[in-house]
């Protein structure tokens, strides 16, 4: 299925309502948040790889830039594994590096001083990948990475979602259910059971359950609330 | 496709069922909860920064930019400095504020918002000039500082402008976040089942990121 296939399944499960839900909506709001949320839950659809050389004494690479759709980094390997065959660096080195903690790298005062053969790697926040020791000549690693799939926009739709075909329908339901949520109570309970079908477990629970935690507060609830409390008082 | 912040505000409107309005006030209010809302989850110390200081002979105070959210290690001359309370260096080094020697130890301990002190205060001047070809950084680090900091993105989202500050994967949970206190919000237009689903929805997009609230 093309962007366009799944715009055409979506809109029919809505109704073919194209003016409650223009296409924009439906992609930004539906297509393109339903493939990201498949693919946290669900991440080992689309693991991707990346190679990058690092140049001598670089030790910190800044993966936002490098790899903007990843969201868990699962290995990082010295040489290339991009291709089908493997491919040594020039000192012949192709191993997986060791991902220790920054409090263990911190453990050692001079382990920004030092420099060698990459060892291990740690990150910093989410996104910057430090290399422990400096290299002390250029390198190539290849990062692996669970990722996002890249998001439609209104002039990509004839392209295909990065996901096996056999998942295409699953985008359709979960972005329909996505897209009710605006409509209230109802379509919301809706949504809730799609969604708890399409993953195997509950993204939240029923509604009530939710609402009854926490009561409406706004002054028109408030005083609707009093009202009833009153009138109830006054029944005989 | 590069995701700016005029992108979000309309994804919430959306949600809101506003984006007919034209009103102007309005998508202010949205894009000042959109950045409350960055900076809620940049305080889970989530966006790691590296920031380059130049050491300066006989200078304690350093100050870091104003969107710090904390320090995780402080290096002075691609050395570790051992972070440390006023009371430990009382008992540690009892007149620590007079000692001469290469900085040990960095604390924050009754300084102003964000600054750091270090003790004792650096000896030398560092260089200021870039080095070539710039590896790990621009700047040289020998007799400079190194601070492995926590900033708030958020600081650069203020204009519709400006392109997401953040992974691409963390949209969708701003958006949530943002709509979801929109949408609960004291008013006539409250949507608290709109609400209520984006929170829960929110919360399930970080625990898959492995955010626990």
């Amino acid at each position: 299925m093309t962007g366009a296939d799944l715009l055409q399944r979506i809109w029919l499960k809505l109704d073919e309502n194209t003016l409650f839900y223009p296409e924009a909506e439906v992609i930004v709001n539906g297509i393109n948040p339903a493939m990201r949320l498949i693919a946290l839950l669900k991440p080992d659809l689309l693991t991707q790889r990346v190679a990058y050389s690092v140049l001598a004494e670089q030790s910190i690479i800044n993966i936002r830039e490098l790899a903007p759709r990843h969201f868990i980094l699962r290995r990082v390997l010295v040489g290339t594994i991009t291709g089908d065959a493997p491919t040594k660096t020039a000192y012949g080195e192709l191993e997986s590096l060791r991902y220790v903690s920054m409090d263990s790298i911190n453990a050692q005062d001079d382990w920004f001083g030092q420099r060698g053969p990459l060892q291990s790697y740690t990150l910093h926040g989410r996104f910057l990948l430090i290399l422990y020791k400096r290299p002390e000549a250029d390198r190539t690693i290849t990062l692996v990475f669970r990722a996002i799939p890249t998001a439609f926009s209104v002039a990509t739709m004839g392209e295909s979602p990065a996901f096996a075909a056999v998942w295409h329908p699953l985008i359709v339901d979960v972005a329909t259910a996505l897209l009710l949520i605006k409509e209230g109570a109802t379509q919301v309970e809706k949504a809730r059971s799609v969604l708890t079908e399409a993953f195997g477990k509950e993204l939240f629970g029923p509604l009530g359950q939710i609402v009854g935690r926490q009561q409406r507060t706004s002054p028109v609830h408030v005083r609707t609330r009093q009202e009833q409390a009153v009138e109830a008082s006054n029944t005989p | 496709m590069t995701v700016t912040i005029k992108d979000q505000l309309d994804r919430i409107q959306y949600l809101l069922q506003e984006n007919t309005t034209t009103d102007t006030t309005r998508r202010s209010i949205i894009n000042t909860q959109h950045q409350d809302e960055g900076t809620r989850l940049s305080r889970r110390q989530l966006w790691g920064e590296v920031v380059w200081l130049q050491g300066l002979a006989g200078t304690a105070h350093y100050a870091l930019p104003t969107s710090t959210i904390g320090v995780r290690c402080v290096l002075y001359n691609e050395t570790i400095l051992h972070c440390a309370s006023e009371e430990m260096l009382d008992s540690l080094t009892p007149g620590w504020e007079d000692v001469q020697d290469e900085p040990q130890f960095w604390t924050m301990d009754n300084q102003s918002p964000n600054v750091i002190r270090l003790i004792p205060p650096p000896l030398l001047d560092g260089s200021a000039i870039p080095v070539s070809p710039g590896l790990p950084m621009m700047q040289d680090p020998v007799n400079n500082l190194l601070v492995f900091l926590y900033e708030d993105r958020a600081v650069y989202a203020i204009d519709e402008s400006n392109d997401f500050p953040l992974p691409d994967v963390w949209e969708d949970v701003l958006v949530y976040e943002t709509a979801a206190e929109l949408a609960s919000r004291e008013s006539e237009t409250q949507n608290f089942p709109l609400a209520l689903a984006l929170r829960e929805l929110g919360r399930a997009y970080l625990q898959a990121l492995g955010v626990t609230r």
